[in-house]
């Protein structure tokens, strides 16, 4: 048995604890309605689940670096093979109606969420078998090794037994109690939700007695709002070019920090000539990252890693080499020797068989900063003798031409795109669903990558029986895609946040995530 | 005194006309030639845009698409709407109701959904906007038309014309179409001062084409680029509004008063 952990959260260190005062109220604006904000309830992945985990616990948490460590377990072991997981369960727990938390209402959870469907919750827990052998005791028994399923202890929201089982229909069912530092004490339909801090909180009372959430859909008018002190921070994020702008005022704080949503350029790697890896490296080689950094996002962001991992996960291999470098001669010579020819000297390169190197660039058309991607992306490849025609189409008609029906199997029309994958992909590093072959494992593969070498290593580490022999496995696979380069990751944009630091200061940057989480409230 | 709004509307259209096709702009208004987010100075005199492309340069250029959406679509609208309006007016009877009862449901369809709904579903290009600009205004100088051949077909020098032989399109083409001629034309222009404004608002809610610069794909960017919420609204959103609105000024000036050359009862003695 080797002990995951058996510290208590010892972050203290890392953070800001200066400010122990308690402060009233903090008004923070949300830009949708996430209905009664129970776990069959809540609409959005952000901020609805991080707002869903002020009322609820999981097992564990992630802390700021995103690593998870217990919270509702006390302590958390793997067996060897890591297929058994045994958690202790913290004692003294209390739900908010006062009844004990226990054993019984983590294995209720989970089997909860085994049989009825969550879009979020059901699928990690396919094939876990729960025993409880006593009050304070949990054993998980996996089908297969998965040296992610720490990241499910710390997604899945435990309910109270006692209350759920009554439950007729649990989609619909809308009662709010749970074990978190928050207590849901007032909804009012489209227009504001209202949280209590739960005093007897096992990891001590919050910073903020009340929180009041109001919903404000417009980005113009949430931060309008915000210069007026009607509300006092937001979960939107602050686009770069009004930073400036907020930064210079004395009333407002301006928190940014890495990202972990992805900005990438996809090749058809089954349409010529993008399913040759020396043409991908070419175009990577000219593509100026860092300027696409500084004019689009004003400096805001990271430049892209060539194997998708953010270099601020705990997955990235950080011997990487970067893209490769290649001056427009250099590229222009390359692209020669590979058979691309300007025959008829009009500037722009021709197949062997005569057809020109022009091809379309799909990107969203509400979306102006891809937009701007992919005109200063074209721009770039234009010197070299390739045209990228850049069409902005409405997301419903880039979707269904990038990834048919959301199914990888249903194949793909297009020949390049501007695409992104939200949060979570990176968080789980979901390497397996970016780049596997097999179109029922690579579930995210909308290039139709597949290279057999790297199949197998992605079979290896997705069960792998821990995140040592995991992380050892995905440095592998990384050195490989950024060989491949199936398609490019251009950069991360920052997340920046706007707060009112006189009425509250207490916000942790997660990384990748944001400041809106359950250790921006409780004490650390 | 009656001819001032008339040269005032052509004096406009012509310097809009002569900037469309000259297009005396400072830079490539694709080039990225600054900063982004400068604010006016003796070299961007309307500042850099989000990526540091020359705003004044993009307005100029923008000039050429608008005005161009504006007289093709006008086109367009003014060609169905003579036909139909020629059709149904000559040939009377139930190609008349029917052609007439079509004119009824284009003109009470809710227009700005609709045009919303078949910009999004045909997918943004210039092609698409001006025809479907085109395939909503037609209706109006439909039945302008309609009611222009209805009275014309019952003057007496028409009638002699069928009297002594003449076939329809003989008749078509030595009396009616050139009698409808200055109504088309002023309805044109009406037609076109309404296509500006509908190609803008379609750029500006990013249903039109985002790579094309034009004065609302001006406008759609400094919105989505916080140009509201900081101090660039005066130099990104206000001149391609005012130009906006000094193109529509000039179209309803020459409107009016070609309309009240054509029409004989607006005419002032």
């Amino acid at each position: 048995m080797r002990k995951l952990s058996v510290l208590v959260l010892v972050l203290s260190g890392l953070l800001l604890c200066t400010a122990t005062a308690q402060t009233p109220l903090v008004r923070l604006a949300i830009p949708t309605t996430e209905r009664a904000l129970t776990p069959y309830t809540y609409n959005t992945g952000f901020p609805g689940w991080y707002l869903l985990m002020l009322i609820y616990d999981a097992l564990m948490i992630t802390d700021l670096d995103g690593v998870p460590r217990p919270w509702l377990a006390e302590t958390v072991q793997v067996s060897a093979d890591g297929t058994t997981w045994t958690l202790t369960l913290r004692q003294n727990v209390r739900w908010h109606d006062g009844q004990p938390f226990t054993a019984a209402d983590v294995k209720f959870s989970y089997e909860l969420y085994q049989k009825v469907t969550h879009p979020r919750f059901s699928g990690p827990l396919r094939g876990v078998t729960i025993e409880t052998p006593d009050a304070r005791t949990v054993v998980l028994k996996l089908s297969a090794p998965s040296p992610t399923f720490d990241l499910t202890l710390a997604d899945t929201p435990i309910v109270p037994k006692h209350i759920w089982e009554r439950a007729q229909d649990p989609k619909t069912f809308e009662n709010p109690i749970g074990t978190g530092p928050y207590r849901l004490t007032q909804i009012v339909p489209d227009q504001f939700y209202r949280l209590e801090a739960n005093a007897e909180y096992f990891a001590g009372k919050p910073r903020v007695d009340t929180l009041v959430l109001p919903i404000i859909r417009d980005a113009t008018a949430t931060f309008t709002a915000l210069q007026a002190g009607q509300i006092d921070a937001a979960t939107r994020t602050l686009t770069p070019e009004l930073v400036a702008q907020f930064q210079a005022r004395p009333d407002i704080k301006v928190i940014s920090g890495p990202g972990f949503v992805t900005t990438l350029l996809l090749f058809n790697n089954e349409r010529p000539p993008f399913n040759d890896p020396r043409v991908r490296r070419v175009i990577a080689g000219v593509i100026s990252y860092a300027e696409l950094v500084r004019t689009i996002l004003l400096g805001f962001g990271k430049v892209g890693s060539p194997a998708f991992i953010h270099p601020d996960s705990p997955w990235y291999n950080s011997n990487l080499s970067g893209f490769p470098r290649l001056t427009v001669d250099q590229a222009r010579q390359a692209l020669e020797a590979l058979g691309f020819k300007d025959s008829n000297g009009d500037g722009v390169r021709e197949f062997p068989d005569g057809k020109p190197l022009q091809f379309v660039l799909l990107t969203r058309s509400g979306d102006p900063v891809r937009i701007r991607t992919a005109e200063l992306i074209a721009q770039a490849v234009k010197p070299i003798g390739i045209v990228f025609d850049v069409r902005a189409l409405d997301s419903d008609t880039v979707a269904q031409l990038v990834w048919p029906d959301f199914d990888v199997c249903k194949g793909r029309n297009y020949d390049l795109a501007i695409w992104g994958w939200s949060a979570p992909v990176m968080t789980k590093a979901d390497v397996r669903g970016l780049f596997h072959s097999d179109c029922k494992l690579g579930t995210l593969n909308v290039v139709g990558y597949a290279n057999k070498a790297l199949d197998a290593l992605l079979d290896k580490q997705a069960q792998a029986v821990n995140r040592e022999e995991r992380k050892r496995l995905l440095d592998e696979i990384q050195k490989i895609v950024a060989e491949d380069l199936p398609f490019l990751t251009l950069f991360y944009p920052d997340l920046i946040f706007a707060v009112r630091p006189a009425v509250y200061d207490g916000w942790a940057f997660l990384k990748g995530e944001g400041i809106i989480h359950k250790l921006s409230f409780v004490k650390r | 005194m009656r001819n001032v709004p008339n040269v005032i509307g052509l004096t406009l259209f012509g310097v809009l006309g002569a900037i469309a096709i000259f297009a005396p702009a400072p830079y490539d208004p694709h080039e990225r030639v600054g900063t982004p987010f400068q604010p006016p100075s003796p070299q961007h005199w309307l500042g850099t845009n989000d990526i540091g492309q020359d705003i004044f340069s993009e307005i100029i250029h923008g000039t050429r698409t608008s005005l161009l959406v504006g007289v093709l679509a006008a086109g367009g609208a003014l060609l169905i709407g003579t036909v139909v309006g020629v059709t149904a007016g000559y040939a009377g009877g139930v190609v008349d109701a029917v052609l007439m009862r079509l004119v009824d449901v284009v003109l009470v369809v809710p227009f700005l959904p609709l045009m919303i709904l078949l910009a999004a579903y045909l997918g943004p290009s210039l092609v698409t906007v001006i025809a479907v600009i085109a395939a909503l205004t037609w209706a109006r100088p439909a039945r302008v038309i309609r009611s222009q051949v209805l009275s014309l077909k019952t003057l007496l020098y028409v009638e002699a014309a069928h009297a002594v032989g003449g076939g329809f399109w003989y008749v078509l083409r030595r009396h009616i179409v050139p009698a409808i001629v200055p109504l088309a034309m002023a309805q044109l222009v009406t037609v076109a001062s309404s296509a500006i404004l509908i190609e803008s608002s379609l750029a500006f809610l990013g249903l039109g084409d985002p790579v094309q610069k034009s004065w609302g794909t001006v406008l759609y960017y400094a919105q989505a680029r916080g140009a509201f919420l900081t101090g660039a609204w005066l130099w990104w959103v206000l001149p391609p509004g005012m130009l906006i609105t000094l193109s529509v000024l000039s179209f309803a000036l020459m409107g009016y008063a070609l309309e009240a050359r054509a029409n004989p009862r607006l005419r002032q003695h």
